[in-house]
C-alpha cells in the first residue's frame, strides 16, 4: 500500500508535473505569496496586489499572459517609490516578478529565463547578507545578534520561555530593564541582563548555522551548473528553510523561495519536488496554527487596525 | 537573417539579466545609504535585516535648541511621532528638515534659538555583560531662520 502511494506520488510529481504544469504551479504560488505580502502600513497597495493575484490565481490565461505580470510590477514599483522604506523580501519579490515578465515575452524560453533567474537572485541576496553579516557589521558573526534575539526578540520569547530555556522571571526581569533602558532614550544608565549560559550556546549553534547555510546557498547557487557544489542547492535551501524559517516563522518569505527552487526542479527529481511543497506547508502551518499571534498580525493588518 | 531577427536574439540576450541588475542596484543603494546617510540597514532591500539589531525602536532622536551664546536646549520631539521615526529610519536631511519644522514651541521661544540641533542615538548591545549602550549616530544643525 505504501509503495502504491509512493509510486503514485512519483508519477504525480515527477512525469505528471510536466514543464507546462511546473510553471502554472510555480507562478500560482507566487501568487499565493503575494497574498500575505502587504501587511499593515501599505494598506493602499493591499486591494490592486489582491485583484491581481485573484485574477491570476482564476484565469490561466492571465496568469501566464506578460501584462498580467506588468500590472504586478507597476504596483510594486509604485508602492516602493512611495514608501520610506522598502523591505528586503519585496524587493525579492519585485525582481522575480520582472523575472517572471520577461520569460513569459513572445519568443522567450520560459523555464530557461526563470531558472537563470533562480540560481542569479538567490545566489545574490545570500551573497549580500553574508556580506553584511560577515563584512560590514560584526553584530552577527560575533553572536551577539542571536544572544540579542533570543532574549529580547518577539519570535523567541514564548519559545524559550516555554521550552525552559530562560525562567518567566528571568525574562520579566530582562524585560523590565529593557523598557527602561529604551523609554528612557538614553538617559538610563545601562543595566546587565540576566543570560542563561545555555541560551548563549543556543545562540552559537544558531549563528554559525545560519551562517553556514547562507554562505552554502550563496556559493551552490552561484556555481557552475558542472561544479559538484551546484549539485547541494536543492538540499540545501530545504535544509535553510526548514530549520531558520521554522525558527523565524516566514512563510511569505519562504513562499517565494519554494516556488524559485520548484522551477529549478526536473522531472526525475520528483523527492526535491515533494520536500519543496512540504516545507511550504510546514511554513503555512507553523505560521498559521502553532503562532497564533503572527497569524493574527496578518489579518489585522489586512483588516486594516 | 532580417534586422527584427537580429533584434530579438539581441534583446533576449541581456533581458534575462535584467531582475538581477535591479537586485545589485538596490543593494548598492542600501549600502550607500546606510554608510553615507546612517539609514537602517534592515531597509531598502539590501538584506542587512538580521544581521544587526538595528531597526526604528533601537534608535531615539533628541531635539536642541541653540542661542547665540551656544547654550544648548532639551526642546519636545515634533509631533506627529511619525516625523521621528522617520528619521530614526532614514536621517537624511529633508526628513530632519521636515521634523524641525514641527517642533512644538511657540514663536517666542523659537526666536531666542540661533539654531537648532537633532541628534540621533542608537543603542547596541554590547556581549559582556550583556546589556544595551546608547552610541551616538550623527547631528544635523540648521539655523533657525531657514
Amino acid at each position: 500500500m505504501i509503495g502504491t502511494a509512493i509510486q503514485k506520488l512519483r508519477a504525480a510529481a515527477g512525469e505528471g508535473l510536466n514543464e507546462d504544469r511546473l510553471i502554472d504551479l510555480v507562478l500560482r504560488l507566487t501568487l499565493i505569496y503575494h497574498l500575505g505580502l502587504f501587511p499593515s502600513h501599505v494598506s493602499h497597495a493591499v486591494f490592486p496586489v489582491f485583484f491581481l493575484a485573484a485574477i491570476g490565481l482564476i484565469f490561466r490565461p492571465a496568469l501566464r499572459h506578460p501584462l498580467f505580470w506588468a500590472a504586478l510590477i507597476l504596483v510594486f514599483g509604485f508602492h516602493m517609490t512611495t514608501q520610506s522604506v522598502t523591505a528586503s523580501s519585496r524587493v525579492l519579490n519585485f525582481c522575480w516578478c520582472i523575472a517572471i515578465f520577461i520569460s513569459l515575452l513572445p519568443g522567450c524560453d520560459t523555464k530557461r529565463v526563470l531558472v537563470l533567474n533562480v540560481r542569479l537572485l538567490i545566489g545574490v541576496i545570500f551573497a549580500q547578507a553574508i556580506l553584511w553579516k560577515v563584512v560590514i557589521k560584526q553584530e552577527f558573526v560575533d553572536g551577539s545578534f542571536m544572544r540579542y534575539s533570543l532574549l529580547f526578540c518577539e519570535v523567541f520569547n514564548d519559545r524559550v520561555t516555554h521550552s525552559g530555556l530562560i525562567s518567566p522571571e528571568i525574562q520579566a526581569s530582562n524585560q523590565q530593564v529593557w523598557h527602561a533602558i529604551i523609554n528612557g532614550e538614553g538617559a538610563v544608565q545601562p543595566q546587565a541582563f540576566q543570560e542563561p549560559a545555555h541560551l548563549k550556546i543556543l545562540a552559537w549553534i544558531m549563528t554559525i548555522w545560519t551562517l553556514l547555510t547562507e554562505a552554502l546557498l550563496a556559493l551552490a547557487f552561484l556555481s557552475p551548473d558542472r561544479w559538484k557544489l551546484a549539485r547541494y542547492r536543492h538540499p540545501v535551501l530545504l535544509a535553510f528553510m526548514s530549520t531558520v524559517f521554522v525558527f523565524i516563522p516566514l512563510w511569505i518569505f519562504g513562499g517565494i523561495f519554494v516556488a524559485m527552487g520548484l522551477i529549478a526542479t526536473s522531472s526525475r527529481e520528483w523527492r526535491i519536488r515533494v520536500c519543496y511543497i512540504l516545507v511550504y506547508f510546514l511554513l503555512m502551518s507553523v505560521t498559521w496554527f502553532m503562532e497564533p499571534a503572527l497569524a493574527m498580525f496578518y489579518i489585522r493588518s489586512y483588516l486594516g487596525s | 537573417m532580417t534586422d527584427e531577427a537580429t533584434r530579438i536574439r539581441g534583446w533576449r540576450r541581456w533581458a534575462p539579466f535584467l531582475p538581477l541588475s535591479v537586485l545589485i542596484a538596490f543593494g548598492l543603494t542600501n549600502l550607500r545609504n546606510v554608510i553615507t546617510e546612517k539609514t537602517i540597514p534592515w531597509h531598502t532591500g539590501g538584506f542587512g535585516m538580521h544581521a544587526s539589531i538595528e531597526d526604528s525602536p533601537y534608535r531615539f532622536v533628541r531635539v536642541y535648541g541653540v542661542d547665540e551664546s551656544g547654550t544648548r536646549e532639551r526642546l519636545p520631539l515634533p509631533r506627529p511621532l511619525e516625523l521621528v521615526t522617520a528619521i530614526t529610519i532614514h536621517p537624511k536631511r529633508e526628513n530632519v528638515r521636515e521634523a524641525l519644522s514641527r517642533v512644538e514651541i511657540d514663536d517666542e521661544q523659537r526666536q531666542k534659538f540661533a539654531s537648532l540641533e537633532v541628534e540621533l542615538w542608537e543603542y547596541t548591545f554590547q556581549s559582556d555583560p550583556p546589556r544595551l549602550s546608547a552610541r551616538f549616530v550623527l547631528k544635523h544643525e540648521y539655523p533657525n531662520n531657514e
